[in-house]
C-alpha cells in the first residue's frame, strides 16, 4: 500500500482512549531510554535525563494533567468500582491521597472513579491499560 | 524504533489548546477525493 502524502492528512482535534496510557509510556521512556546514569531517581532529576527524556517527562506529565483534567468537566459521570479486576490493580499501588490528587474520590472503603463523558462503554475502557497512566505517575514521581 | 514513533508523535500529534492550554493529542485521518479514494 503506498505512503500517503502527509499534506493530504487533516489533523483532528481529538484525543482517543488511552492517551493517559501514553503519558505513563512517556514517563517509563523518560527513565529508561532518556536516561543518562543507571538508576534514576524518583521522581528523575533533570541532569539525569536526556534533552529527549526530559521532553519526553514534560509532555508526558502534561498528557497526563490533561487527561485527568477530563474529569473537571460537567460531563463527567462516576463510576463505582467493584474493587475487582483491573480497577482493583490499578488503585493497588497508590494512596488514597494521591489519588484525590490525580482527579479520584475516594469514598468510605469503596472508590469511585471518575470516568470519561463516554460512559457507555466506560467499564470496559477503565481496565488496566487506561489506567496504566495513572499507575506508573506516581510510582515514577514518587507520592 | 520507539525514538522514532514519540519524535515523529511530538513532531505532528502533540498540540497545545488555545484556551486552557493544556497538551493533547490529535489525530490525523486521511482525507478522500470525490470518489471517496484516499
Amino acid at each position: 500500500m503506498p505512503l500517503i502524502p502527509l499534506s493530504l492528512w487533516r489533523l483532528t482535534p481529538k484525543q482517543d482512549f488511552l492517551v493517559c496510557f501514553f503519558g505513563g509510556n512517556l514517563l517509563l521512556g523518560a527513565t529508561r531510554s532518556g536516561a543518562l546514569v543507571q538508576d534514576v531517581s524518583v521522581p528523575p532529576r533533570p541532569e539525569e535525563l536526556s534533552e529527549v527524556g526530559r521532553r519526553d517527562w514534560a509532555t508526558g506529565i502534561e498528557l497526563i494533567r490533561t487527561c485527568v483534567a477530563t474529569h473537571d468537566t460537567k460531563t463527567f459521570v462516576p463510576f463505582r468500582s467493584p474493587l475487582s479486576g483491573s480497577s482493583f490493580i490499578c488503585a493497588a499501588g497508590v494512596s488514597r491521597r494521591r489519588l484525590r490528587t490525580l482527579g479520584f474520590r475516594a469514598t468510605s472503603r469503596r472508590l469511585i472513579f471518575l470516568v470519561r463523558p463516554q460512559i457507555g462503554i466506560s467499564k470496559e475502557h477503565m481496565t488496566h491499560d487506561t489506567c496504566s497512566g495513572l499507575c506508573l505517575d506516581p510510582r515514577l514521581r514518587g507520592g | 524504533m520507539y525514538e522514532d514513533a514519540v519524535q515523529a508523535i511530538h513532531a505532528h500529534l502533540v498540540q497545545k489548546s488555545l484556551s486552557s492550554g493544556l497538551i493533547y493529542t490529535a489525530e490525523l485521518i486521511p482525507e478522500r477525493n470525490s470518489g471517496g479514494e484516499l
